[in-house]
């Protein structure tokens, strides 16, 4: 029987992965105006990554250099994306659209060939044990995620509105002409932004491991549920994005715990249809990021 | 162009005059040579079951029903370049609908087909009404993870929905196997064939040549309808909205159009489909993860050129030819990997769909063209001065073009 407290804290926990999905997919449409459907590919390689490093089977390392491997790799396919085929096609949307979404599946697929096959992996946790705080018993892993999450969330936002690169960022995303006047390199941005969100996949990928497991095509889901978080709380908002997953992760984990598993992925995704045709630009649409 | 002026023939004074050039326009001798080759190309496919054992007729009949899949897609998001990104959607709804009516309701295909088709249709409706209200990558978004929800709902009426599917709708496994269309003899399919091995071959070849017909049928029925005035506005809704309003129609009727045609084509297929080859299961039917089958009939008509109905047939050939010869390979192993290449798909077509999109925008069908005209030209021994290459002019270069436009109106919106 799960309690209302467990319910609670698996929902912020999963939302707070979500989070740190959407807002790498997020950065990449407002400072590039990219949909990066390669996204979800991302997450896997992360997963897939942690598999090969911490697994006992492979190389049998501690789990957070699994996690931090994870991350790294995520990020330099991400960086590779970016300076090897996004940055050529960057102002035709539609080719980068689908190609995205075939080098999205083309990555999954590699996965499935190369490395893992069709089987389900698993991952050890980086907190394996469970805290029991109020009565209510926690699993480590579940804090571990909220808490990570917390802080990356904070410090994106930090990063974006005090440094330097970060406010750079945010001009990019504004307006690309009048960065370039005042002297900004948007190619050298982009790269950062695509650092930045294909890390956030990575480490969203193996910590979705860790929770649950690991699989080739593990990616497609939170893609989907990514897209919709952002549109959901509208395209380009950092904190929309945030809002939105938690909106998202709090639907899903709340009409799965109480009324049925098999509504797992669906009422999220009606209530965003719902959304979409009364309120199209967002909740938080009318925002800058 | 020179194939350009040939097509002005046709406006002759008297009916005679007029019949004759209608007559000459069919005359394959006179055609030019990509009608001959297209000519040529249905000849094949007429002729190919002759070199085939019965067993080895299922790819190329699937191969048929992925052709009518993809002109589908294309009628819709080639033409008016309203993106769909779930086109799976709709033959799903066919296929799942005359299966169930034939499991549950003891309805004929005959009939199932048909009711399949007209669902579809009111399907299309329902997803083209708000397609009118919802931009580029809103509607790509909502196109997307339709079908993921109706695997959902596969699932959630796993073993009822009232009235509709009293048996439930069979969650991952579908709702079973459906009659058949044709079958050997006593096989209660609706067309029962001879007994025993002739039998199969009879069906084998019953299922060919039905696709087959299906096939060339939407091909007339699409190229009737964009190759006509209404396929002009499709394409002008491409290029530019306001301009189609300004001239006084009603773009969303068009699109709406489109849209509803669209899905009843799909729906017609996917009905059909589950009745001959194909088991109606949201793994057949929709793909791995429930949006593989959308995305490949988006791979198979960039493949072969968007915007063009032909093009998604040649790009559906392009993309079975790849599974047939890197499946092929299965005794050819990659040195360091220790993978067979067979293993690789679906690695190698993806790479070839990623190549097209970057390298030649308009497909290998207008590639091809144009390498035609260039050697044609050069045979006569004229040079070729060609259409201007690169995005801007075909048709996936103008769906950029809208798109780019409806994401900069999304973005200046936030501002």
């Amino acid at each position: 029987m799960t309690s209302a407290a467990n319910v609670i804290v698996t929902a912020i926990s999963i939302s707070s992965l979500y989070a740190i999905i959407a807002i790498g997919f997020t950065l990449i449409f407002g400072v590039g105006g990219v949909l990066n459907f390669s996204h979800g590919a991302l997450i896997t390689i992360g997963a897939e990554a942690s598999y090969l490093l911490s697994n006992p089977t492979n190389l049998g390392l501690h789990p957070a250099l699994g996690l931090v491997g994870g991350m790294v790799t995520a990020a330099v396919v991400g960086a590779i994306l970016y300076l090897g085929v996004v940055q050529f096609v960057e102002d035709e949307p539609v080719t980068l659209l689908i190609l995205t979404f075939i080098i999205g599946f083309f990555i999954q697929h590699a996965c499935r060939v190369f490395i893992t096959g069709t089987s389900d992996f698993s991952v050890d946790q980086v907190t394996p044990g469970e805290t029991t705080i109020a009565g209510v018993t926690l699993f480590d892993i579940d804090i571990f995620i909220f808490v990570l999450a917390a802080v990356l969330i904070a410090a994106t936002g930090v990063f974006v509105s005090r440094t330097k690169t970060g406010k750079a960022i945010l001009a990019v995303s504004m307006s690309e002409k009048g960065a370039a006047v005042v002297g900004i390199d948007a190619r050298k941005i982009n790269l950062i932004t695509w650092l930045l969100a294909s890390a956030f996949a990575g480490i969203a990928g193996v910590l979705l491991t860790m929770k649950q497991t690991g699989a080739w095509s593990m990616g497609t889901q939170p893609l989907i549920l990514a897209f919709s978080i952002v549109i959901l709380g509208g395209l380009g908002s950092i904190k929309g994005s945030v809002v939105g997953a938690y909106i998202i992760g709090f639907t899903e984990t709340i009409t799965t715990s109480y009324i049925s598993s098999s509504l797992q992925g669906f009422t999220a995704l009606v209530l965003l249809i719902v959304l979409l045709l009364v309120k199209p630009e967002g909740l938080f649409g009318r925002e800058a990021a | 162009m020179a194939t350009e002026s040939d097509e002005s023939v046709l406006g002759g004074s008297t009916s005679a005059e007029r019949r004759r050039a209608v007559l000459e326009k069919l005359n394959p001798l006179e055609m030019p040579i990509r009608f001959q080759l297209g000519l040529l190309g249905i000849v094949g496919f007429v002729l190919l079951p002759t070199q085939l054992y019965p067993d080895q007729m299922g790819r190329p009949t699937n191969l048929l029903f992925l052709m009518m899949f993809a002109m589908s897609w294309d009628v819709v998001s080639g033409y008016t370049g309203q993106l769909s990104f779930g086109h799976a959607f709709f033959f799903a709804v066919g296929g799942y609908t005359s299966a169930i009516l034939d499991l549950q309701h003891g309805i004929t295909p005959v009939i199932g087909i048909p009711v399949g088709m007209l669902l579809a249709g009111v399907g299309g409706l329902l997803i083209g009404i708000p397609a009118l209200r919802l931009r580029g990558p809103y509607l790509s978004l909502v196109t997307l993870i339709i079908p993921i929800i109706l695997a959902k709902l596969f699932t959630l009426f796993n073993n009822s929905l009232p009235v509709l599917a009293p048996e439930g709708l069979g969650g991952r496994n579908g709702p079973g196997l459906p009659t058949q269309l044709f079958g050997i003899d006593g096989s209660g399919a609706v067309l029962e064939l001879a007994e025993g091995y002739s039998g199969i071959q009879q069906t084998a070849l019953a299922n060919y040549y039905l696709a087959l017909g299906l096939m060339l049928l939407i091909l007339v029925v699409l190229l009737a309808v964009t190759r006509s005035s209404a396929g002009d506005v499709f394409t002008a809704i491409r290029e530019d909205e306001d301009a189609v309003a300004a001239a006084g129609l009603d773009a969303s009727r068009f699109k709406l159009f489109a849209f509803v045609l669209s899905a009843v084509v799909g729906g017609l297929a996917g009905a059909v489909w589950v009745h001959t080859v194909q088991t109606p299961s949201p793994l057949g039917i929709l793909g791995q993860d429930d949006i593989q089958t959308s995305i490949d009939v988006i791979i198979m008509s960039i493949l072969g050129g968007t915007g063009t109905i032909v093009g998604p047939i040649i790009g559906a050939v392009v993309f079975a030819l790849s599974a047939v010869v890197v499946g092929g390979l299965s005794d050819v192993i990659i040195p360091v990997a220790d993978v067979a290449v067979a293993d690789l798909r679906p690695l190698p077509l993806l790479a070839a769909a990623m190549a097209t999109l970057v390298f030649a925008p308009g497909g290998v069908l207008r590639a091809n063209i144009r390498l035609g005209r260039r050697i044609l030209a050069s045979a006569r021994g004229d040079e070729y001065e060609g259409e201007p290459i690169g995005g801007g002019d075909s048709a996936l270069g103008q769906i950029i073009e809208k798109y780019r436009a409806e994401l900069r109106e999304i973005i200046d919106e936030r501002r």
